[in-house]
């Protein structure tokens, strides 16, 4: 489902975030990214969702290279992915519904079944109740629970997240682990960059480690 | 209807962001209105001129004045010269004729009773067939070097130096417009660049998410053509209040200089309009654009 073959990125200035790393997540696999900070996970994240670009070596998804896809097409790509950060990345000025909703409308559904999707979103993530609250007005493993509904609200293959139990207390970190490995469950590709190795232990998922920008064996 | 519900949900977030800041945004409009106003305004005024003008040089005539000792003779010679060189109609004052309705004003008649001897010349007035300022310059030139004319009136000459007058200040109220059209998309731009600003996370997520350009470059064009819609809508709405009070003031001074402002027609009142709103996309693109390119580098 997703392939990287001697895939580099560096940064002008000369950093050199990843170096030739070569790997391979099948479909329905739960994998973790782990490393020190500086590694080279997020970096990775961000070329397999298409958010930046390969230096070098090519990353296909489902079949499809990046590299090839044009400017213009990147964005119905990323619709295969769902996205969690370590930052939320929600938009305060938003309701909570209105929050999850962005995708769908991105996607071009209609009012009501984007309603249908947004409440189905929230009720799995347990925020149903608050659907016309603020985000400011949530608590961090609130706000992180939101941020995974957006996330799954346009059902995708793939969920990306970026250190997502990073801010949370150890009994927020293990719900939110708990929902990824429900996801994978019913056959969704999870891929989760942390550097928490207490997050890993006993899942039995495939771990994959950067260091230095480089694939450890 | 996903189509209509997608650009609709962008519409009104535009609106409401723009009534968000009430009292920036009526400056805003304001400044526009007043700004294409002024162009608009000037270009009304040298159209008045330009219709006088115009109405001038088509009553242009020259005035042929004999010498005052000219002769029966001369005045048959200077005719028949006259019907040779010119195309229009002659018409001949007898200088009797002409010191008789001289007479005939109160201001002059205690003088013209006065005089032992008649000092007005005898008169060809000559009105051209067509129209040609310049044909009718050369002719005049003709007739003055005869030997029995005095003097040759050419009432044209200043009205072609109006003429050109009008036509330059035309083109300078156009180079205004085009400054001032400028001015627009930049400061389009600016205003556009800080609603990216503001909205600089929802852009990033969104982006995230899966937006297109298209998507994310909606808002802000229709933000942009609101803008413009109100602030052309603000310049149509002063020119309709300048019609209705300030000519009130205005005609009184231009009518003896025989201007007459006419009523803006249709077109007169809708190029602001589009102006406006045309610019107004125009820099609503340019700064999205500008910024998508950043964020995609």
């Amino acid at each position: 489902m997703i392939t990287t073959e001697q895939v580099s990125k560096r940064y002008p200035g000369g950093h050199q975030a990843l170096k030739n790393v070569s790997l391979s997540i099948q479909e329905g696999e739960m994998v973790f990214l782990t490393g020190h900070s500086g590694a080279g996970k997020s970096t990775l994240m961000k070329l397999i969702g298409g958010i930046e670009r390969a230096t070098s070596g090519s990353i296909t998804i489902n079949g499809t290279k990046i590299s090839n896809l044009t400017r213009s097409a990147l964005p119905y790509l990323r619709r295969n992915f769902g996205f969690v950060f370590q930052d939320n990345k929600l938009l305060l000025d938003r309701s909570v519904f209105h929050n999850v909703a962005l995708p769908l409308l991105i996607s071009g559904f209609s009012k009501s079944e984007t309603t249908t999707r947004v409440r189905a979103a929230l009720d799995k993530v347990g925020l149903l109740e608050k659907e016309r609250f603020s985000p400011v007005t949530l608590s961090g493993g609130e706000q992180q629970r939101l941020c995974i509904a957006r996330a799954i609200v346009n059902k995708p293959a793939i969920l990306l997240a970026d250190e997502p139990t990073g801010n949370l207390d150890p009994g927020y970190a293990a719900d939110i682990v708990a929902m990824f490995r429900a996801f994978n469950r019913v056959g969704v590709t999870v891929v989760i960059a942390t550097h928490d190795p207490a997050m890993i232990q006993g899942l039995g998922a495939r771990i994959i480690s950067l260091k230095q920008g480089e694939l450890q064996e | 209807m996903n189509w209509f519900y997608i650009r609709f949900s962008a519409f009104s977030d535009s609106i409401s962001r723009f009534f968000r800041q009430p009292i920036t945004s009526l400056l805003h409009i304001l400044g526009m209105g007043i700004a294409l106003s002024i162009p608009m305004g000037c270009y009304m005024l040298l159209d008045g001129a330009d219709q006088f003008s115009r109405k001038l040089n088509n009553s242009t005539q020259l005035n042929v004045f004999l010498t005052t000792e000219s002769s029966d003779e001369t005045v048959k010679t200077a005719q028949t010269q006259l019907e040779e060189l010119f195309d229009g109609d002659i018409k001949f004052i007898d200088r009797d004729q002409g010191l008789s309705e001289l007479s005939k004003n109160p201001e002059f008649s205690e003088l013209v009773a006065n005089l032992d001897t008649n000092p007005i010349p005898h008169l060809f007035v000559l009105t051209p067939n067509q129209n040609n300022p310049q044909q009718l310059l050369s002719i005049a030139q003709i007739i003055e070097n005869w030997p029995f004319v005095e003097e040759v009136g050419f009432d044209a000459d200043w009205a072609g130096k109006l003429e050109s007058f009008v036509k330059l200040s035309k083109i300078l109220v156009m180079l205004v417009v085009l400054l001032i059209g400028l001015g627009f998309v930049s400061s389009i731009f600016t205003t556009i660049q800080l609603q990216i600003t503001i909205r600089k996370d929802e852009i990033e997520v969104a982006r995230l998410v899966g937006a297109t350009g298209r998507f994310i470059r909606r808002p802000f064009l229709y933000y942009g053509f609101i803008q413009g819609l109100l602030g052309g809508l603000c310049a149509v709405f002063i020119i309709f209040l300048g019609m209705k009070y300030g000519l009130k003031f205005l005609q009184p001074m231009l009518e003896p200089l025989g201007i007459f402002i006419r009523k803006p027609s249709l077109l007169t009142l809708g190029a602001p309009l589009i102006l406006s709103v045309s610019l107004s996309l125009l820099g609503a693109w340019l700064s999205s654009n500008n910024h998508l390119k950043k964020i995609d580098s």
